[in-house]
């Protein structure tokens, strides 16, 4: 049935996806960065006329699900009588859940419409969001794509491959960077996303092009935010935890903070070799647990660590990233991550993954490969979780626990293994996608599941299992762009999923 | 430490240890059988627990029938979730597996937790009265004595299952060749069932006892314990439940007299370091056997 469905929709888009995906990548950032424009002019005014109190953070879809967030305490009523606390005495268990289920439903109801309710209900917030997104977004972009389909198409052909790229970054980073400007919880948004980014593709090195099963991630991170937190407070603020600052402070930006950085980095990929080294005897789900102690490990020590917080935490690390730091050493990480699979070495890694005895015979070094493997991924991790600890100005362990681990996997799974892109696309859904949730609390955590159980079911290799996706940068022929299948920016052709 | 502390932590450890043997004895199970890491195993021993509270506080049962009634109702839980969420992807790679038994356990932890509330739970005062016997200057209480014992019955059990009967065999058929064993006439779907639904019962007898041995229930309990059940299991050697039965006792050991010599919070840092040493030293755990590996 679904697939019926989904043939129907693509049949019936067909025309028009091949008519926007002939505008090229260029037109459309250029049309984002116009759109961004728009916003910071008129955003305001035109929010407020919509009835917002501020202008909807991300395309709205935080507000969507705001009216459901009284849902949660009458839920607990449908379960709970059934099993009681020792000081609750449950008289008629089957008539009050029965009572909570009408709860429930009344309050779903009364979500959707806002009956009773001093906030707007879901479907007035969709009406107003759609509308929002459409005039602001939707619009300016693709009359700015269309008008600029021919000048972005002479440009791309004109300019040497790499200025083509750094007008693409320039482009996207400009966008980004006035978008998230405009509003402090947007630019932290895109700051987990970034993080989720570089979490996912170095978790995808190891678990997708090496086919090794880690599921630690998280450890690592916490040595870099670690590291690199106590290297900065340590050496360029005075702080409680290490007195005076080391250092002139006007070297901590950006010297100082790179050092950390790296050295966060440094030490993530030493931890790393706790995992190497076993790699080289142990494989597939007895390394998964070695990944697995190793994140306990990493959690239990720093919880034993009292000069550094223990479990409370440290407080007080400069905050000094924010989403332009992020967005280039997302870039950074993207960039080397990709360089890297490519190459002769990349080839190595994954000649691993489809037989590792073969890959030996063939003249892979697969100890050393694996090991380079493992320290890049490790690095990135631990980078990464620098960024975060720097931008929250705190860390603690709890925030690098299992479910920390589980929610990088989950990721790099939803995105499909072996994908840099859809680790990209998967890690900006997924942040996207919490955020969404936010409002619902638990409930939350019982949404995220259910959709990565039917993405497995549905789609067992993920969203982009071992494909890249194509975009159309505008550089190929003409000629050549026609005999393929139609693509739209952000499809993907259809050609390995088989349906 | 003198020889009376000695065997008291001797019977604690034998006590925490058997409790980690009954859950690590489903993770192995079904790996046995499906070369599959059921990561929902410890949400299901959570859920196992929390039948024993409907049971003694609304049906009021004493504690026999409500252990049955868990080991029953657990492992129709156990085979649902074998048949709606595994049975599909029996042909895609293991990992997407992985990952779906993941979200099956943060469904059963949160899903419990959203519906029923967060508050801690126990089981009611006369659910399970227990007395202590003293021999000179051990104590022992009867909850020891049962939990032991019931552990090493069910082991038995199981291992008479395994070793005795026909669909023992088939079980062993299967994780021997998976590909030979429908050749045979027997049917793979019914006996990966049965392993579920052994693997899960079991869990819930260790969810009860577990409760009663340590009397609080919290949804997160499923992540505490299992996680560590898991690793129990593998450093037995996963796929076989002698190794599982060994691996659950090492750890209940280990985790008891770590805390006698350090301090108490370096216990779980210390118990992983261990594991990983015995992973390094035997990488396929301690009844485990390698598989060969042919190009």
């Amino acid at each position: 049935m679904f697939r019926s469905m989904r043939r129907f929709l693509v049949r019936l888009t067909a025309p028009l996806r091949e008519w926007l995906g002939r505008i090229p990548l260029l037109a459309y950032l250029a049309g984002l960065v116009g759109a961004v424009l728009i916003e910071r002019q008129f955003g305001d005014q035109f929010a407020a006329a919509l009835g917002f109190r501020k202008i909807p953070a991300f395309f709205g879809i935080g507000d969507l699900l705001e009216p459901f967030s009284e849902i949660n305490t009458a839920l607990s009523g449908i379960l709970g009588p059934f099993f009681p606390t020792p000081s609750q005495t449950i008289q008629a268990p089957l008539q009050q859940s029965g009572e909570a289920v009408g709860n429930v439903l009344s309050t779903f109801v009364n979500a959707l419409f806002y009956q009773g309710r001093r906030e707007p209900g879901f479907f007035d917030t969709l009406l107003r969001v759609t509308i929002y997104d459409v005039v602001i977004f939707v619009i300016p972009i693709l009359v700015i794509a269309l008008l600029l389909r021919g000048a972005s198409r002479q440009t791309v052909t004109r300019l040497p491959r790499w200025a083509n790229g750094a007008v693409h970054l320039v482009l996207l980073y400009l966008a980004l960077a006035l978008w998230g400007n405009l509003n402090d919880y947007r630019a932290l948004v895109l700051v987990y996303m970034g993080v989720n980014i570089m979490l996912t593709i170095s978790l995808n090195l190891v678990n997708g092009y090496m086919g090794e099963f880690s599921v630690g991630h998280a450890g690592f991170m916490a040595v870099g935010a670690y590291v690199s937190s106590v290297l900065t407070m340590w050496a360029f603020t005075d702080s409680r935890v290490f007195g005076p600052h080391a250092l002139p402070p006007e070297l901590g930006l950006p010297f100082g903070f790179i050092i950390a950085l790296i050295a966060g980095g440094v030490a993530a990929a030493l931890a790393g070799l706790l995992v190497a080294f076993p790699s080289f005897k142990t494989r597939g789900d007895y390394l998964a647990i070695v990944t697995l102690a190793v994140n306990f490990i990493v959690q239990g020590v720093i919880n034993n660590m009292e000069f550094i917080g223990g479990p409370r935490g440290l407080n007080g690390v400069p905050l000094w990233s924010n989403m332009h730091w992020v967005f280039a050493l997302t870039l950074l990480s993207v960039l080397g991550v990709h360089l890297l699979v490519n190459s002769t070495f990349g080839k190595g890694i994954v000649a691993i993954r489809e037989d590792e005895v073969a890959a030996g015979l063939m003249g892979v070094n697969t100890r050393r490969v694996k090991l380079v493997a493992f320290l890049i991924s490790s690095f990135i991790a631990g980078v990464a979780g620098a960024l975060l600890a720097h931008t929250l100005a705190y860390v603690n362990p709890g925030m690098f626990g299992i479910l920390r681990s589980t929610e990088v996997l989950a990721m790099v799974y939803l995105g499909g293994m072996g994908s840099i892109s859809g680790s990209i696309i998967a890690a900006v859904l997924f942040t996207l996608l919490i955020e969404a949730l936010r409002p619902l609390e638990v409930l939350k955590w019982v949404v995220i599941p259910l959709i990565l159980i039917f993405v497995m079911i549905y789609r067992p290799q993920g969203l982009f299992g071992f494909r890249e996706i194509k975009l159309n940068l505008g550089t190929e022929r003409a000629s050549r762009a026609r005999r393929q299948s139609p693509t739209a920016p952000t499809e993907v052709s259809d050609a390995a999923s088989g349906n | 430490m003198d020889l009376s502390v000695f065997v008291q932590q001797l019977l604690n450890g034998l006590q925490l240890g058997s409790l980690y043997a009954l859950i690590a004895l489903g993770y192995s199970m079904v790996y046995g059988v499906l070369l599959l890491i059921n990561f929902a195993h410890g949400d299901i021993f959570m859920f196992g627990a929390f039948i024993g509270v409907f049971a003694s506080f609304i049906l009021k049962w004493p504690f026999l029938p409500t252990l049955l009634l868990s080991m029953i109702l657990t492992s129709i839980l156990g085979v649902t979730i074998e048949r709606v969420a595994y049975k599909p992807l029996r042909q895609a790679s293991r990992l997407s597996v992985v990952i779906t038994a993941l979200s099956v356990g943060l469904l059963l932890e949160n899903g419990i937790l959203a519906l029923a509330g967060a508050n801690p739970r126990r089981y009611p005062q006369d659910f399970f009265l227990s007395q202590t016997y003293s021999l000179g200057s051990i104590i022992v209480s009867d909850i020891k004595i049962l939990v032991i014992a019931l552990a090493l019955l069910l082991f038995l059990g199981l291992y008479l299952i395994v070793t005795r009967t026909k669909w023992g065999m088939a079980m062993r058929a299967i994780s021997y060749d998976k590909f030979a064993v429908p050749l045979m006439g027997i049917s793979q779907d019914r006996i990966i069932s049965l392993t579920f639904a052994l693997g899960t019962a079991l869990a819930a007898a260790a969810g009860i006892l577990w409760v009663i041995a340590y009397p609080t229930l919290e949804t997160d309990m499923g992540m505490r314990v299992g996680w560590k059940a898991f690793i129990a299991a593998v450093v037995g050697g996963i796929g076989d439940i002698r190794g599982a039965m060994v691996g659950g006792l090492i750890l209940g050991f280990v985790e008891i007299f770590v805390p006698a010599v350090f301090p108490s919070t370096l216990r779980d840092p210390i118990v992983f370091a261990l594991l990983l040493a015995i992973l390094v030293v035997r990488p396929t755990g301690i009844f485990g056997v390698a598989r060969r590996q042919k190009v």
